[in-house]
């Protein structure tokens, strides 16, 4: 034990009467491993028995765990429509980026290798040069933004079982963000006709549609889905009829009750599995 | 803080349950103060009820991460002295702070799992027993990252859900992979496929290598 891990302890000059600091040292809070933080504490004054201090920290525990809770979750589907819409500007960035960073490494090594062979040529053959050091920041900007794109979605996986059950449970987490988000909440994809919900994230498509260069405006987000895109063409707009119907009553469900109803979602299957075998036949 | 002795088997209505002694939760059965530990909403009371121990007994400190809304966490802090109970999500937190209301002996908190840095300056040193059960991806880098809140003689009781690692792998071939990553830094004591109220989940129960 190091004076500065001590230091880090939650209750280290913690006014026992301050509830705002206490939830700031146990919300803010930082080290890096753990100790016997118990006997510190009688050590250090703070408490005189293992019990009262127990009871201190579940208080203070208790108390912050609310704060921040009832603070984030006054708008969960605003957070995670947040959350997707950064997720997707994320991958975005790291397109051009690793384009860029490609093109880079190109001028030195030639393109015909991946980015961490490329790299490891670089950094053999141009050691300390100037220009070089430019491009490594660039591939550790890349790495740190790739991870916290991954940070977000498990973020998101594990937040939509609570949003929206049902949704997420039918598109799967991620897809369920996106509908929300483009939604502009799980309220106002709750009162959409499923046509709407359909073609939602369309726009784009839409818009290239009536400046003649693209095919169809049908094409929501929810084409992303492999229900959808896995199958054959000729199936997808009544595939997308179905899921979209099926999606529609699930974000009902979800923004009215919140409990997942699991016969909503093997009805899909069937219902999927229908619309597939009566296309094979054909 | 903690009367009761243990979980113990208990008939109520005709039929055998495990059970803890507390208040209730969640609408479980109750009989004498003892409560039905249901296992088909709980991971750990469903390998419990199969006879397993995992050394979740009085007096024992314990993490749980994944603590969701306290079903399980309300039965492992009837038997446990204390139970950091940590979990990322706002919204069952709200529910778990209801269980904790009444258990004091739970310590809750809002935090990330995957970041035990965020919570090493409260949660103490030398635990008895560490539960995880996230369903989240990298549930084993989860679980050795948690390693160094166990005491030397502590123990892991890790759930594994298949599809939260990858939805096209099958199960069986992310369990295989997910034991070979696990034993590097765990000795693997027992591994135990859950029943089908769970279904594509692996229990596994493993003590930290030095
Ligand atoms: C399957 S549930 C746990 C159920 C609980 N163990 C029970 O038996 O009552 C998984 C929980 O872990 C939480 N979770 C997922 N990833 C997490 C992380 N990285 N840190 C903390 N909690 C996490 C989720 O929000 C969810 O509530």
């Amino acid at each position: 034990m190091n004076k500065k891990d001590m230091g880090q302890a939650w209750f280290y000059q913690l006014d026992p009467n301050d509830d705002l600091s206490g939830s700031v040292a146990i919300n803010d809070g930082y080290c890096s491993s753990p100790h016997d933080w118990p006997s510190l504490a009688i050590e250090y004054g703070y408490a005189s028995t293992p019990a009262e201090y127990y009871s201190n920290l579940h208080e203070l525990t208790f108390k912050a765990a609310q704060k921040f809770a009832s603070e984030l979750t006054k708008t969960p589907d605003r957070q995670i429509s947040h959350a997707i819409r950064t997720v997707d500007d994320y991958s975005r960035i790291e397109n051009e980026l690793s384009t860029r960073l490609s093109e880079w490494i190109g001028d030195y090594v030639g393109i015909s290798q991946d980015i961490p062979s490329s790299l490891a040529i670089l950094s053999n053959q141009y050691e300390n040069h100037n220009l070089t050091e430019h491009i490594f920041s660039l591939h550790d900007q890349l790495i740190s933004i790739s991870s916290k794109r991954e940070q977000l979605v498990s973020f998101i996986e594990s937040e939509m079982p609570n949003i929206a059950p049902n949704l997420e449970q039918m598109a799967g987490p991620l897809l369920a963000a996106r509908l929300i988000s483009l939604a502009g909440g799980l309220e106002k994809l709750a009162k959409k006709p499923s046509g709407t919900l359909q073609v939602l994230g369309a726009e784009n498509a839409l818009f290239a549609h009536l400046r003649g260069h693209a095919t169809s405006p049908k094409h929501g987000v929810i084409y992303t889905h492999e229900h959808i895109s896995k199958s054959p063409l000729h199936l997808r707009g009544n595939l997308a009829r179905a899921f979209s119907g099926k999606l529609s009553i699930a974000a009902r469900i979800d923004y009215y009750s919140g409990n997942l109803n699991p016969e909503l979602h093997s009805d899909l299957l069937k219902k999927i599995d229908e619309i597939k075998s009566r296309g094979v036949r054909k | 803080m903690n009367a009761s002795p243990s979980y113990k088997y208990l008939s109520i209505q005709g039929k055998r349950y495990i059970v803890t002694k507390g208040p209730p939760v969640y609408g479980e059965l109750t009989k004498d103060g003892w409560r039905q530990w249901d296992s088909s909403r709980s991971k750990l009371g469903s390998i419990l009820s199969q006879n397993i121990e995992v050394g979740l007994c009085p007096n024992v400190k314990v993490l749980y991460l994944g603590a969701a809304n306290g079903t399980t966490v309300s039965h492992v802090a009837d038997i446990a002295s204390i139970v950091y109970a940590v979990e990322f999500s706002p919204q069952p937190m709200r529910d778990l702070l209801n269980v904790s209301r009444s258990r004091t002996n739970i310590i809750p908190l809002l935090k990330d799992a995957r970041r035990p840095e965020t919570y090493s300056h409260i949660v103490e040193s030398n635990l008895d027993l560490l539960i995880q059960d996230v369903a989240t991806r990298g549930q084993v880098k989860t679980a050795i990252d948690n390693k160094k809140f166990l005491s030397s003689t502590g123990k892991l009781f890790l759930v594994i859900k298949a599809r939260s690692e990858t939805a096209t792998a099958p199960p069986d071939a992310v369990f295989k992979q997910s034991l070979e990553q696990l034993s590097k830094e765990y000795n693997i004591l027992l591994t135990q496929k859950l029943t089908s109220d769970h279904k594509d989940h692996l229990a596994i129960l493993a003590e930290p290598l030095p």
